[in-house]
């Protein structure tokens, strides 16, 4: 370390800046934290709800094969389903979840408490699950 | 990573908002989940479940009833609004873990993840929209 | 079975003087039931080895001076208590996301600095003395309170995954801070603080990891104080009536 300097008024100048030792993130940083595990799975589930919808227009595509040779997924599309459906469930369970953390409404002089809004989201949520298999289902009879 | 090697001498000063690009980026990401959220599980459910095992009919199992949903324009537009949104879903959190685990260069993953998007929601218009 | 006499305790060491990387060195330490980490530190400090260095103060959570890594997960010294541990040995490291100055010590410059640039002060037009007091109710306090409530004590910036990928991400803290001010009926800052956590650098870099919130101390949630700000800043950007402020 170098010898401070002293400035003309005769308070000694800064020293020069220490050494410091950097930190590296390590790759596995996720795995150190259970929040961080979870934080993971919760992003990732993104990918197996895309995934379906691939396969979902896969099915689209088929329509061009006309009413004879159009054949709907099967088999194993319902074991992909299945962890499609559980990554769903779980990006549906988290994001509503969150949804009373994330919007601040004002009420009076206070704010919509977050699990007033939290409740209202699973109730849509299942409101919308009943009338959109309904649509399905009578669709398809 | 001390401050001086971070902001130089000039102190720490990024550049004040808004950002409306990644705000943009943000909310479209905030609706998305929610429709996701919403409307996934059921698809998945009814489609990609029940009816395969032949627990329950969908719209799906049979050309009649597929092609004919299909010929419904607001049919059309919704499965392209949710299939846009799951693939957007996807791009925008999968941006951000690809970048938490070390990839560098912000610019170019965002471009990456957000063009795979764009193309699959591509595809899904062309596919949707072009029936014959 | 019975409580051990001792416990061992390996700290972090490094003298910038002297050593390329940092390295553990082990001390058996007397084990009490009500001792903390911190008391630990101090037994060695004065019994042991009176060169380790640590940062404390108040030794009761309030100062935020003591913030480490025990057994890698940031806490603060003088609330991780050696019987949670048992039976040892127990990791003591610096907190992860800085620079290391010395053994525990780390620089922490760059905290400081983001504070400063959010202007964690109320901004309106000056009033006469003669004008009273600012009043707040009850309730317009509550608004704001649990944001203030943070000692800078740094376990969520050494929580966060993103500040070693972005070193400019102004963090946790800082945007809690800002929403703290923002929150504050008495401020008249508007979009000029709001600027400073909406831009670069600011709350777009977070993915709501949401670590900073487990370990603050202090229940501050400044994983909260960020998602709110993305949701009313494109509220803002996007509504045209402006938002929700």
């Amino acid at each position: 370390m170098n010898a401070a300097v002293t400035h003309p008024d005769g308070a000694p100048g800064p020293a020069a800046r220490p050494r410091t030792h950097p930190y590296r993130q390590p790759f596995t940083w996720w795995l150190r934290r259970r929040g961080y595990v979870l934080y993971m799975i919760r992003e990732l589930s993104a990918l197996p709800i895309a995934v379906w919808w691939v396969l979902f227009l896969v099915e689209v595509a088929r329509l061009r094969s006309g009413p004879s040779g159009y054949q709907p997924l099967e088999g194993w599309f319902v074991a992909v389903s299945v962890v499609c459906l559980a990554a769903a469930l779980w990006h549906t369970y988290t994001f509503l979840s969150l949804a009373g953390l994330i919007m601040r409404i004002p009420l009076g002089e206070g704010n919509v408490p977050a699990k007033t809004i939290v409740r209202a989201a699973f109730g849509g949520f299942v409101v919308l699950t009943a009338v959109i298999a309904g649509l399905m289902i009578w669709g398809g009879a | 990573m001390s401050t001086k090697e971070t902001t130089g001498e000039a102190g720490y000063a990024p550049r004040p908002g808004p950002n409306r690009l990644q705000g943009l980026l943000w909310a479209g990401f905030a609706n998305a989940a929610v429709l996701i959220a919403l409307v996934a599980p059921a698809h998945i459910l009814i489609q990609g479940v029940l009816a395969p095992l032949g627990l329950a009919p969908s719209f799906d199992r049979k050309y009649s009833t597929f092609a004919s949903a299909l010929s419904d324009p607001l049919v059309k537009i919704y499965l392209l609004v949710v299939i846009a949104a799951s693939f957007y879903l996807f791009g925008h959190r999968t941006r951000y873990v690809i970048h938490e685990l070390g990839v560098h260069g912000k610019l170019a993953v965002g471009l990456a993840m957000y063009g795979v998007a764009a193309a699959g929601t591509a595809v899904a218009a062309y596919l949707l929209f072009t029936l014959p | 079975m019975a409580a051990p006499k001792t416990i061992t305790l390996s700290v972090s060491r490094f003298d910038p003087e002297r050593d390329e990387e940092p390295r553990l060195q082990s001390y058996d330490v007397p084990f009490h039931d009500d001792w903390v980490v911190l008391d630990a530190l101090n037994w060695i400090k004065t019994h042991a080895d009176g060169s380790v260095n640590y940062r404390w103060s108040c030794r009761m959570g309030i100062c935020g001076s003591c913030g480490m890594n025990v057994n890698r997960q940031p806490k603060l010294g003088c609330s991780a208590f050696l019987r949670d541990y048992l039976p040892g040995p127990i990791v003591v490291e610096p907190l992860n996301n800085f620079p290391v100055l010395r053994d525990l010590i780390i620089d922490m410059d760059s905290f400081m600095e983001k504070l400063r640039w959010v202007k964690p002060w109320i901004i309106r037009e000056e009033t006469a003395l003669s004008a009273g007091e600012h009043r707040q109710t009850p309730a317009q306090i509550e608004q704001f309170r649990q944001f203030s409530m943070c000692i800078n004590c740094m376990l969520c910036y050494s929580a966060c995954p993103v500040i070693p990928i972005e070193p400019s991400f102004v963090g946790p803290a800082a945007i809690a801070l800002a929403r703290r001010y923002d929150l504050d009926s008495r401020d008249r800052a508007g979009e000029e603080r709001l600027r400073t956590i909406t831009g670069n650098d600011a709350v777009w870099d977070c993915s709501f990891v949401g670590e900073c919130s487990a370990v603050c101390p202090k229940d501050v949630d400044p994983a909260k104080a960020i998602q709110q700000t993305k949701f009313e800043s494109t509220m803002g950007m996007l509504l045209p009536w402006g938002g929700t402020k």
